[in-house]
C-alpha cells in the first residue's frame, strides 16, 4: 500500500480514527481477523479482547500507514507472533479474497467472447496456482525453520538468506490480466467488470503489502535472531 | 524520405497556392499538398487521411472542425491557418496556429513538430504489420528461430519485435498474447497451442 501519511497510532488510539485517516488499511484489518462491531474501543482494548498481539499489530498498522519501520518496535516482536499473522493472512487470501474475485470475474465476463473467457479464467487460475506454490513455500519450509529457529534449534541446512534470494514477486500476473481486461476486454455490461477491476487493483496492493511485511519485518527480525544464535554457539 | 499528405481548406486560391510555395521548400519529408473545397473537404479527408489539415477557422460556420475530425485519424493534425482574427471559441479546437503572416521558418517549425507528434504516437501504440507476424507465430507456439525462418529475419530481429510488442501492448505473457491476438481477431481459436 503506498500511504503516505506521517501520523503514527499507539494503543490508545480508536480503531475507528485509524480507519477514518485511511480507509484502505481495512483489508489489514481483515487479514488480523479484527471482529466488527467495535464501537469507539481503543486499539489497546480491541486487540486485547480478540487475542492479537498489541505491538505487532502497531508496527504492521504503521510500517502500512507510513512506509516506515520502527526499529526498536520490530526487535520486540516475537517472530511466531508474525509468523501466525502471514500464516492467517495466506489463508484469508487462498480461502476468501482470491475465491470471492473470481466469483465476481467469472459473472462479470461477457458471454459474447464465449472464445476468451476459458482463457481469461485460466489466466486467472494460473495465478492462483503461483500464488498456491509461493504461500505454500513459505508454509512448508520457511515458517517451520522459523517455529524452530524461536524455540532455539537453528536448522544446519537453511537459512533466512535462502528466503530473501528467492522471494519473488507474486502479482505480476495479477497486473497483467488486468491490463488485459482494461485495454482489449470490451464489453457493453461493464458495472460488473469495473468492480472486479477495483477487486483485482486492491488484492494486488493487499499482496504487496503482505510481501512487504515479510521482506522488512520477517527477514531482518529473523537474520537477527540467527546472528545471535550463531553467537551463542561460537 | 517519408512521405506524408497536407491537406489545406482556406477558402483563397491565393493562400493555397501561397502555401504550395512555402511546402516545396520544406525539407523533412515529401509533401503530397492537396487543396480542398468547402464541399469535397470530408469526403477528401476521409479517403487521404492526411498527417495535418491546414483550416482557415474563418471556414468552421460552414464546416465545423469536428466534422472534419471525425474524418481523419485519430492522429491527423489540425493547423489553424488563422487568414483574419480568430472567431472566438474556436482556438483550442486546434493542435497548432499559423497565420498569413507567419515567416517561412516558423510554417517550416510547426508542420515538422506536428509530424514528429504523429511519429511518437503510431510508434508508442501501433502495431506494425512485422509485429502481427510475430505476435501470430508466438501465438501458435512457434519458436523465435521458427518465427525467423518464416518471416524471413533474424533471431535478433525477433527478439526486437517482441520487446516493442510487449512495449506497445503492454503484454508480457504468451498467454496474455493469446487473448489479444483472438481478441484482434489475428487468429483463430482452432489455430493456438494452449499456453497453460
Amino acid at each position: 500500500m503506498t500511504m503516505k501519511i506521517k501520523r503514527r497510532f499507539s494503543g490508545r488510539d480508536t480503531l475507528v480514527d485509524l480507519v477514518s485517516i485511511d480507509y484502505n488499511i481495512l483489508p489489514l484489518l481483515s487479514r488480523f481477523n479484527i471482529p466488527l462491531g467495535f464501537g469507539s474501543k481503543s486499539i489497546e482494548a480491541v486487540c486485547r479482547e480478540a487475542s492479537i498481539d498489541l505491538n505487532l499489530f502497531l508496527l504492521v498498522v504503521n510500517f502500512t500507514l507510513t512506509g516506515q519501520l520502527d526499529g526498536s518496535a520490530a526487535d520486540r516482536i516475537s517472530p511466531l507472533k508474525i509468523v501466525d499473522f502471514l500464516h492467517n493472512s495466506h489463508s484469508y487470501f487462498l480461502n476468501y479474497k482470491i475465491p470471492h474475485i473470481r466469483d465476481n470475474l467469472t459473472a462479470a465476463l461477457d458471454a459474447g467472447h464465449s472464445d476468451i473467457n476459458p482463457m481469461i479464467l485460466a489466466f486467472f487460475n494460473d495465478f492462483v496456482k503461483r500464488l498456491d506454490e509461493h504461500f505454500g513455500y513459505e508454509e512448508e519450509t520457511v515458517f517451520p525453520y522459523i517455529r524452530s529457529l524461536a524455540e532455539g534449534r537453528k536448522a544446519a541446512d537453511y537459512s533466512i538468506e535462502c528466503f530473501r534470494r528467492h522471494h519473488e514477486e507474486v502479482t505480476e500476473s495479477l497486473s497483467e490480466l488486468k491490463n488485459l481486461i482494461l485495454r482489449y476486454y470490451t464489453t457493453s455490461i461493464p458495472n460488473q467488470m469495473y468492480d472486479v477491476l477495483v477487486d483485482i487493483c486492491n488484492a494486488e496492493e493487499d499482496l504487496d503489502s503482505h510481501s512487504a511485511i515479510e521482506n522488512s519485518i520477517l527477514i531482518p527480525l529473523v537474520d537477527h535472531i540467527e546472528k545471535q544464535t550463531n553467537g551463542e554457539r561460537l | 524520405m517519408k512521405y506524408v499528405t497536407i491537406a489545406i481548406l482556406s477558402g483563397s486560391m491565393l493562400v493555397d497556392e501561397g502555401m504550395r510555395a512555402t511546402l516545396m521548400r520544406f525539407k523533412g519529408a515529401n509533401v503530397n499538398y492537396v487543396p480542398l473545397t468547402v464541399e469535397n473537404a470530408a469526403a477528401s479527408i476521409a479517403r487521404l487521411h492526411p498527417s495535418i489539415v491546414l483550416f482557415n477557422p474563418a471556414l468552421a460556420s460552414v464546416v465545423p472542425v469536428e466534422t472534419l475530425r471525425r474524418q481523419a485519424s485519430e492522429s491527423t493534425k489540425f493547423i489553424a491557418l488563422a487568414v483574419g482574427a480568430m472567431p472566438p471559441g474556436v482556438d483550442n479546437a486546434f493542435d497548432a496556429t499559423v497565420g498569413l503572416y507567419s515567416t517561412v521558418d516558423t510554417i517550416h517549425d510547426t508542420i515538422r513538430k506536428a509530424l514528429e507528434t504523429e511519429t511518437d504516437d503510431t510508434d508508442r501504440q501501433e502495431i506494425s504489420p512485422r509485429e502481427r507476424d510475430v505476435i501470430i507465430g508466438i501465438v501458435k507456439g512457434l519458436s523465435n528461430k521458427e518465427i525467423a525462418e518464416h518471416i524471413n529475419v533474424s533471431v535478433n530481429t525477433v527478439m526486437t519485435h517482441r520487446r516493442n510488442i510487449a512495449r506497445k501492448l503492454q503484454i508480457h505473457s504468451p498467454a496474455a498474447l493469446t487473448v489479444y491476438a483472438i481478441v484482434k481477431k489475428l487468429v483463430k481459436l482452432e489455430d493456438i497451442t494452449p499456453t497453460f
